[in-house]
């Protein structure tokens, strides 16, 4: 269905050498564009056998929470039309034991690690990013108020007042490491909450998060997840993904100088690029992991051949060049 | 959980072949065998391909990428700017018939694809869409239809398919690895179509091992249905132990399998041995995946149509109360099994009963098999309830991919 590799960059160039695809992500310095979603990708080195770590922008972790939790009952994932549903519930180790099993492992991690935080409650999450903040290794701190698949966890995603309080008390514990916000995308507008991020202190958004969606059994008429509803990703997403961060990086970003972390479905360099033209100083890939762990490299050897082609020097003066007639 | 997936001095000896991490590798079908009405086997020639044991599985790209790849490698430098480089956004093609999908496969150099239609195809199955067709208009789309685990008639399988490893050789220095199917969707409908020369990719080897029986240990390998593949793998397994220790005291295995009816026996009759009678569970070398090793097998049909009349489960308990009776020799068992969930349980039962260890490779489905992705757990006991998550409870998740997909029968609650 996918063509994995769809560019041939000729094996005597280096795409390093000639064009410059690192990008400043609120201060963090990231040496290739690509980064892991979030809970698809395991909490330190899981893919090390099926793919070279080091060519990662930067790793996200498994959503941590402060206790251990064990998540939904199966069935937990369906497969849908390019994409898939799921319903994991967060279940993660929670923050004692991803600071002791976890941690040693991300500190051997080939390039920058990014924790993504989640939780019920303001103190919840001003808690376990307190607990991770300030270990050497993590570069930077993800905020989750967005899954869809928690029944409390969703006010803060959806609700801009609750989201701007939530990011002001947060902040105060990561006050010198990039704070992304990671905005959801079952809102009116995605916009307002991304301003609320904004003003709350966020420096830098990431979207989005997956689609609440459902599948139904019709033979024996029950949801196909035992969560009923479950969040939608892969490729069925990203045109909706996209417009999302177009719509973002114009109302709000670009003026206040935030660079976005645009996921949701990519899977090919076009994809990328389309996402940078839209307003993402960088990507971040999900489902496609699961088919191929080495999506992240593929995508950066062909966003750099599309560079190279277009005579861009840097992926960054890309970012938002999408024109837009009339 | 236990000590599966633990590997004891002999199996390291028998992890034969080399590769160091695991990966991603092109296999490409070199036989393929109709096994009976609903199984065949393919023959995989996957070079590379890193050690394997018992109990793992790949995880098998079960739409047309690979040959997608390989098409665009040929011509990539053209798809900077068009449309077709977007491989995933496709058009959605209702009107496309079977025939145009596979004229189109065909079209596309996949020597050996057959385009063949399955029978089985729209009405009459529980849980399957009717008249699967629906087509894939961008590139290397082949598999469609019915399905049971997707929510869609969908045109090709988005995420990889987890199968078992059936058996593995090394044939003129290039690992070949055996996969046993049965079309029940759309990802097993487009394995059902591979001939040879086809090529997919495959992501493995992936999960735990059985553990295999200790010096003069009894393994009784019970597999129904899509369950057989491994219990193929394991007799292998035990009988090159066995070569390689060439020790006074093998072990034994012997292979209980069983079928709705002979026509669905996932299994190679060989017709020089005797057929057991409705009333014999006495093990016969008359099956050619075991006899290859040495292992005699129990035979059932639920319909009495070749060996045991009834169901595998009774035949095992027959021959357990007939031959594995006292202690020691109950001891030195180790019960096997994979299959439908329902014959699981009851080998589990059967094998506690009797304080016989039971080894069960298990089933969920899964998005990545590879531990990063939290959808194939099942619950097994807590090693210590107090512990956390939700102190006080005596059951906790692991996952099927990597703590699995074998798991220790007493640890094991479903
Ligand atoms: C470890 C393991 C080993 C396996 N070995 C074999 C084998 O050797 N031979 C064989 O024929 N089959 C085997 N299976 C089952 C096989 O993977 C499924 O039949 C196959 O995924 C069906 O794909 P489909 O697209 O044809 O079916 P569909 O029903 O159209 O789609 C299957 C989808 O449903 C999901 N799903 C839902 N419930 C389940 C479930 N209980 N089990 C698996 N997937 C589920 C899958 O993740 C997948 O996305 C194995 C499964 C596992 C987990
Ligand atoms: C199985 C699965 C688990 C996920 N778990 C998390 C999570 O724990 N925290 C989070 O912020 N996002 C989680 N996500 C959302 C992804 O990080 C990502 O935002 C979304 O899947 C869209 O990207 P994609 O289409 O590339 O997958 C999960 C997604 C999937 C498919
Ligand atoms: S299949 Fe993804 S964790 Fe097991």
């Amino acid at each position: 269905m996918m063509s994995q590799l769809d560019v041939n960059p000729s094996v005597d160039v280096n795409p390093s050498v000639d064009v410059d695809l690192s990008v400043d992500l609120a201060g963090l310095r990231l040496g290739m564009p690509t980064m892991t979603c979030s809970g698809t990708c395991g909490y330190a080195l899981e893919y090390a056998e099926f793919t070279d770590l080091s060519k990662l922008g930067a790793f996200v972790t498994k959503s941590i929470t402060l206790h251990e939790r064990p998540g939904n009952q199966p069935q937990r994932i369906v497969e849908t039309r390019a994409g898939m549903l799921n319903a994991i519930g967060l279940a993660n180790v929670g923050l004692a034991r991803f600071l002791d099993e976890k941690v040693p492992l991300l500190e051997t991690m080939p390039c920058p690690v990014i924790v993504n935080v989640a939780g019920h409650s303001v103190d919840d999450y001003v808690k376990t990013t307190a607990g991770v903040a300030g270990i050497a290794c993590v570069r930077g701190i993800e905020l989750n108020v967005s899954c869809p698949n928690v029944s409390d966890g969703l006010t803060f995603g959806t609700n801009p007042k609750l989201l701007k309080e939530l990011i002001r008390e947060v902040k105060g514990s990561v006050p010198d490491k990039p704070l992304i916000v990671k905005l959801s995308p079952n809102v009116e507008d995605i916009s307002v909450t991304a301003e609320a991020a904004i003003a709350g202190g966020a420096n830098a958004l990431s979207l989005v998060n997956t689609f609440t969606a459902m599948s139904i059994d019709i033979y024996k008429r029950k949801p196909r997840l035992a969560n009923v509803t479950g969040g939608l990703s892969g490729p069925a997403i990203k045109p909706i993904a996209l417009a999302m961060v177009n719509r973002v990086y114009r109302r709000v970003a670009r003026d206040a100088g935030v660079p976005l972390v645009g996921m949701g479905g990519v899977q090919t360099w076009q994809d990328a690029i389309e996402f940078v033209l839209a307003g993402a100083s960088a990507v971040a890939i999900g489902t496609a992991l699961f088919i191929d762990p080495s999506t992240p490299e593929r995508i950066s050897e062909g966003v750099a051949e599309y560079c190279r082609k277009s005579g861009s020097k840097s992926l960054a003066e890309l970012v938002g060049k999408l024109e837009i007639p009339g | 959980m236990g000590e599966t997936g633990r590997l004891g001095k002999s199996e390291m000896a028998m992890a034969t072949t080399a590769g160091s991490s695991r990966g991603i590798y092109a296999a490409r079908v070199v036989e393929r065998v109709e096994l009976c009405r609903e199984h065949f086997r393919l023959r995989f020639a996957v070079p590379g391909l890193p050690a394997s044991g018992p109990g793992q599985f790949l995880q098998v790209q079960c739409n047309g990428d690979v040959t997608a790849r390989r098409g665009v490698q040929a011509g990539g430098e053209d798809s900077l700017g068009s449309d077709a480089g977007e491989g995933h956004e496709f058009d959605w093609d209702p009107s496309a018939g079977p025939m145009r999908r596979a004229g189109r496969a065909e079209a596309s150099g996949r020597a050996g694809a057959s385009g063949r239609l399955d029978p089985s195809d729209g009405l009459g199955r529980l849980g399957q869409t009717v008249g699967g067709s629906g087509s894939l208009g961008g590139l290397g789309g082949v598999g469609l239809g019915g399905s049971m685990g997707l929510d869609f008639d969908g045109p090709a399988a988005f995420l990889r398919r987890p199968f078992s490893i059936a058996g593995r050789m090394e044939l003129d220095g290039v690992s070949h690895v055996d996969l046993i199917g049965r079309e029940v969707g759309v990802g097993t409908r487009f394995l059902s179509r591979l001939g040879v020369g086809d090529e997919v990719s495959v992501l493995g080897p992936l999960g735990n091992r059985f553990r295999l029986p200790g010096a003069n240990g009894i393994g009784l390998l019970v597999g129904g249905g899509v369950g057989i593949p491994p219990m193929i793998y394991l007799a292998q397994a035990i009988a090159e132990l066995n070569r390689l220790e060439a020790g006074e005291r093998p072990r034994r295995a012997i292979a209980f399998s069983g079928a709705l009816t002979v026509d669905l026996l996932a299994l190679t009759r060989t017709g020089n041995a005797p057929r057991p009678g409705p009333t014999d569970f006495d093990p016969r070398y008359n099956i050619g995946e075991f006899d290859a090793f040495g292992v005699p097998a129990v035979i059932s049909t639920d319909d009495g149509s070749w060996g045991w009349k009834g169901f595998v489960t009774e035949a095992l308990e027959r021959y357990l109360d007939a031959w594995i009776t006292d202690q020691a020799d109950r001891q030195r068992a180790i019960i096997y099994t994979c299959g439908p969930e329902p014959m699981m349980k009851r080998v589990q039962e059967i094998a506690a009963r009797r304080g016989i260890a039971c080894q069960i490779a298990v089933e969920r489905a899964m998005a990545c098999g590879m531990g990063t992705c939290q959808s194939c757990c099942i619950r097994v006991k807590k090693p210590d309830p107090a512990r956390p998550p939700m102190p006080g409870e005596s059951w906790c998740y692991r996952l099927a991919c990597t703590d699995g997909p074998v798991f220790s029968g007493d640890d094991l609650l479903w």
